[in-house]
């Protein structure tokens, strides 16, 4: 008998445990979702090897940065920018310092319920270092990655209706609450959404959106100045379009502050950009309905990576 | 008891590796000209202190051994001489011989030098009437008196960034002081800042050094050097290269800089223009300073006695 209730304790836990593990479910979004874009490295390839090359003249090597894109948005060729940092070009016979990816980097997505794996590829520069040095140094050489890159963000459920203030069903979605943003692959994210009632006929949505990366983001146009450096007039910029995606005239009924309408450039101040959106809802239907919005931003994103290199005195 | 033994041994065997680990170490008849440069080395007599008979030859070896690495080698004179008037036979008024020594060779193995000594021989030398003259202290002293040139090289590196790069190591500011590599030598460059301002795509450098004399001696201009430095002065010659183009400097007399007899260290200041068309670059900086050195070294005490007595 003692047995017997031991076991079927057991059983019960089990149970319980089985049943109650699942409890939390996070909601599963379309997106395979990371806060990557590209993710690049640098490295050498010499014969002296470890990053080691001679001077004078006597050696060729290369220098390679590897580009991969962990993030959603599709790369086409053209779209990123490699200039090299730190180093004389003339010292180490690079003819351009800026290169263009000649191959597209595609995004990665969800095949079989798996994220697939994020393609790469090698931007290659030849060096050769033609300075004699009288003894062995070790100097630090970089690259600037800059890249056109998009992010989608998504919210399945903004909730609407012609006369926001009349009373609605229990059963209905509500206006006033928080809402789950879902966000591509990329480094700049919406990590707050928020929608209230604002009037009769309008709904406010509040938006944040957060740099989680390393890089920097500059205006969508930067990659137009032909190379990847520092500018202080292009930085800290980033497009953004919000938009009904059922609806073919949401430009005509969704107006933000700062915007120009529904869509144009805005400030990133301390990473971070805050958009506040009016939904005219006057042409809407009467009875509540629920409705995805989407935000999307494109911005070129700055990044760089670096490594040591020393130079040996040959004899 | 025992213990104490045991530390007492280990204690000398300490004291004993550590005395015998350097080459050039201060010690009887060997002395260190010019920081670890050039060592010179009374090889004969070998003793701090010899007695010999008047009219008994002393013959003098004295060993040089250049550790300065240049592709010239190192060009210029040793002198021998005593305390005593030539009425004394010994050492004539300044018995000198040139001397050319070779640059050091560089082991690849482990990046040692090898240094080949040169070995020069003054002498005999006889003295007389010294001791009768002088009974309380029928003695003199041999020193040696080393001139020499040289061009130094002194390098370093400077880091230069456009505000707000980030791959820019944490030692890239506007205001950084710089490390410098050199050799040991007579004159050093004891500190070196500098201050960078970059606008748009140009870099203007403001270097700040102090250049210290760091051995007894006394610095002299290089005979190719024409210029005429006033009594009590030498000429160094200065040439600052950043990315391997010439820095303007001032306190400069034409490329020298003026080296008075009193001053232990001279300040200069230097500025260049740097084309910066990147988020952050490291540049390379060369100084060399040609110069003359002149230093005395004292050897062996040379006591007189007669024969009878040694």
């Amino acid at each position: 008998m003692k047995i017997s209730n031991f076991i079927f304790i057991i059983l019960v836990l089990i149970f319980f445990v089985a049943c109650t593990s699942g409890g939390s479910k996070t909601a599963s979004t379309g997106f395979v979702g990371g806060k990557e874009g590209l993710s690049a490295s640098i490295s050498i390839d010499s014969a002296s090897g470890g990053n080691k090359v001679l001077d004078a003249g006597s050696e060729n090597f290369r220098i390679l940065v590897n580009l991969q894109n962990k993030g959603e948005h599709n790369v086409p060729e053209n779209d990123v920018l490699v200039t090299l940092d730190g180093i004389s070009f003339n010292a180490f016979q690079i003819r351009d310092p800026t290169k263009r990816n000649i191959l597209p980097l595609t995004g990665i997505r969800r095949e079989a319920g798996k994220a697939t794996t994020p393609a790469q590829i090698i931007v290659d520069y030849d060096a050769n270092y033609q300075p004699n040095e009288d003894a062995d140094r070790t100097t630090n050489i970089a690259a600037n990655i800059c890249y056109n890159y998009e992010t989608i963000s998504r919210v399945k459920n903004l909730c609407l209706r012609k006369k926001v203030t009349s009373p609605s069903s229990a059963t209905a979605c509500k206006i006033d609450e928080t809402k789950l943003a879902e966000n591509s692959g990329a480094p700049f994210q919406v990590t707050t959404f928020s929608e209230r009632p604002a009037g009769e006929n309008k709904v406010n949505v509040y938006i944040e959106a957060k740099n989680s990366g390393k890089g920097l983001l500059y205006d969508k146009d930067y990659l137009s100045q032909g190379k990847c450096i520092e500018s202080d007039k292009d930085k800290n910029k980033i497009y953004a379009k919000v938009e009904l995606t059922e609806f073919k005239d949401s430009v005509n009924i969704i107006s933000c502050s700062g915007l120009n309408g529904n869509q144009g450039t805005v400030n990133v101040i301390q990473n971070s950009v805050q958009l506040s959106c009016t939904v005219d809802t006057s042409s809407l239907q009467d009875n509540t309905f629920e409705t995805p919005l989407r935000v999307t931003f494109d911005y070129v994103y700055k990044d760089s990576v670096s490594t040591s290199l020393t130079i040996k005195n040959s004899v | 008891m025992k213990k104490r033994g045991f530390i007492l041994v280990l204690i000398s065997l300490f004291i004993l590796s550590s005395c015998t680990s350097f080459d050039n170490y201060f010690g009887r008849n060997t002395a260190q000209i010019g920081g670890k440069g050039l060592i010179l080395n009374f090889v004969q007599p070998s003793t701090s202190e010899i007695s010999i008979p008047e009219g008994f030859p002393l013959n003098v070896k004295i060993e040089l051994k250049n550790y300065i690495e240049n592709e010239q080698g190192l060009n210029g004179e040793l002198c021998l001489r005593d305390l005593l008037t030539d009425n004394f036979g010994g050492i004539p008024s300044f018995d000198c011989r040139p001397i050319n020594l070779a640059s050091p060779k560089k082991l690849q193995s482990n990046n040692n030098l090898l240094v080949e000594p040169e070995t020069f021989n003054f002498g005999p030398y006889y003295y007389k009437n010294a001791q009768r003259e002088f009974q309380s202290a029928s003695q003199t002293q041999l020193i040696a008196d080393v001139k020499y040139e040289l061009e130094s090289k002194a390098k370093s590196l400077i880091c230069v960034k456009r505000e707000g790069s980030k791959a820019a190591p944490s030692n890239c500011g506007t205001e950084t002081k710089l490390s410098i590599e050199q050799e040991d030598l007579p004159l050093k460059i004891t500190s070196a800042s500098a201050t960078s301002f970059v606008k748009d795509f140009e870099a203007d450098l403001l270097l700040e050094l102090t250049i210290s004399k760091t051995s007894d001696g006394q610095v002299i201009s290089r005979s190719n050097n024409f210029e005429q430095a006033p009594k009590g002065s030498a000429f160094v010659e200065f040439n600052l290269l950043v990315n391997s183009i010439p820095a303007k400097c001032i306190g400069l007399v034409g490329t020298s800089l003026e080296v008075t007899r009193t001053e232990k260290e001279s300040k200069i200041k230097c500025s260049a223009k740097l084309s910066f068309n990147q988020d952050f670059i490291q540049v390379p900086i060369d100084i060399k300073m040609g110069y003359g050195f002149i230093q005395s070294v004292n050897g062996p005490v040379i006591k007189f006695g007669k024969e009878e007595d040694i």
